[in-house]
């Protein structure tokens, strides 16, 4: 069973989230911002990684950074979740490292199948 | 350049040609298709790269034509692509078959491109990295386009960050790398910096944008040549 991290300081979300992976047959970590989700990585397994773009401490694009800067994590796949939708913050996204985004509201079906396909293409590239 | 190959397979030829030239501009090598069969005898025969695959060409036979495309190569990386009404129940279909992604065809082109950078990323990290590396065949001159960082040779073959460059001069800069030695007029200079972009240069401000990358460029400024009667190439001493 893969393991997800998942990182977002609206505790809505972040249950929501959960929910939706955990019936989809994933275990997840859930943290509030991205310190915490250095923190996790560091210290568990983690298979694939769902960040909020605006956490507070550290944000989705600055852990993305110091993700693919670390020698053993660089690969690890990342989908950020994000209620803007600007182009220049997209781009900037993808060039610090994420592999996917999509736009909150979303659906949970959505959700599941984007994180099934970063996992497929994970292992693909290994 | 690498053998890679980016297919767009399309019914609209003008967003065929809108997307060929967005990604041609990356010196990557483009395919526009607009039939499956030719597309998949290509994939089968080439085995290796990103297909950007049109809703409305297969329509209902998606999920099918992913599977055929994946059973031709593994290693192919299949994008969906489709106007924005297409019921995200299709799109899901499509995830679960075998699909990679999927964008709607108002994508921006910056976005396009960088979404397929990140698919390389993924596919071939090693790769990816050299299609964002540009060196000058000397080897005195090199950028990073996805840092947007640029280097040029020190002492000791050590290599010095050339610093505050901006993002047009940046541009320029990735233009001389990617065609060194060749004469560039000023009009060509500019349709390729500003096409699809929001930035605003005028032909009398080339100049000016030259003027200052030959300055931070040091020593090495001299190599961006004025070609009388036309514009500028690169020319290593």
């Amino acid at each position: 069973m893969a393991t997800v991290l998942v990182a977002d300081d609206d505790e809505m979300f972040r249950e929501l989230v959960t929910e939706i992976l955990t019936q989809g047959g994933y275990a997840v970590v859930p943290v509030e911002d991205g310190a915490q989700g250095w923190e996790a990585l560091q210290k568990k397994k983690i298979d694939i990684a769902v960040l909020d773009l605006n956490m507070p401490n550290m944000d989705g694009l600055e852990l993305t950074r110091k993700v693919r800067d670390h020698g053993t994590l660089k690969d690890l796949p990342i989908l950020m979740l994000t209620v803007r939708a600007l182009v220049e913050e997209q781009v900037s996204g993808y060039e610090k490292g994420a592999d996917d985004y999509l736009t909150k509201p979303f659906d949970s079906k959505m959700l599941l199948a984007r994180v099934k396909v970063l996992e497929r293409r994970s292992r693909l590239g290994k | 350049m690498s053998q890679l190959t980016f297919w767009i397979l399309g019914a609209d030829t003008v967003r065929l040609r809108r997307w060929e030239t967005a990604l041609s501009r990356e010196g990557w090598q483009v395919s526009p298709q607009t039939r499956y069969e030719t597309l998949k005898a290509e994939v089968a025969r080439e085995r290796f790269g990103i297909v950007l695959l049109d809703w409305n060409v297969l329509k209902a036979q998606v999920p099918e034509g992913i599977k055929r495309l994946k059973a031709a190569s593994m290693k192919v990386s299949i994008i969906l692509t489709s106007d924005s009404n297409l019921d995200p129940e299709k799109v899901i279909d499509a995830l679960e078959a075998g699909c990679d992604d999927h964008f709607y065809h108002d994508l921006d082109d910056r976005l396009l491109t960088a979404k397929l950078k990140a698919h390389l990323r993924r596919m071939l990290p090693s790769l990816a990295s050299a299609l964002d590396i540009l060196k000058s065949p000397g080897g005195e001159v090199k950028m990073d386009r996805s840092r947007q960082e640029a280097w040029v040779k020190g002492t000791r073959t050590r290599w010095v960050p050339v610093s505050g460059l901006t993002p047009t001069e940046f541009q320029f800069l990735a233009l001389f790398l990617e065609q060194p030695g060749k004469a560039l007029d000023r009009g060509f200079i500019l349709e390729m910096v500003s096409k699809g972009k929001a930035i605003d240069i005028r032909p009398g401000t080339v100049d000016k944008h030259i003027e200052s990358l030959r300055r931070k460029l040091g020593r090495f400024g001299s190599m961006i040549q004025s070609i009388y009667g036309v514009g500028y190439a690169f020319r290593e001493n």
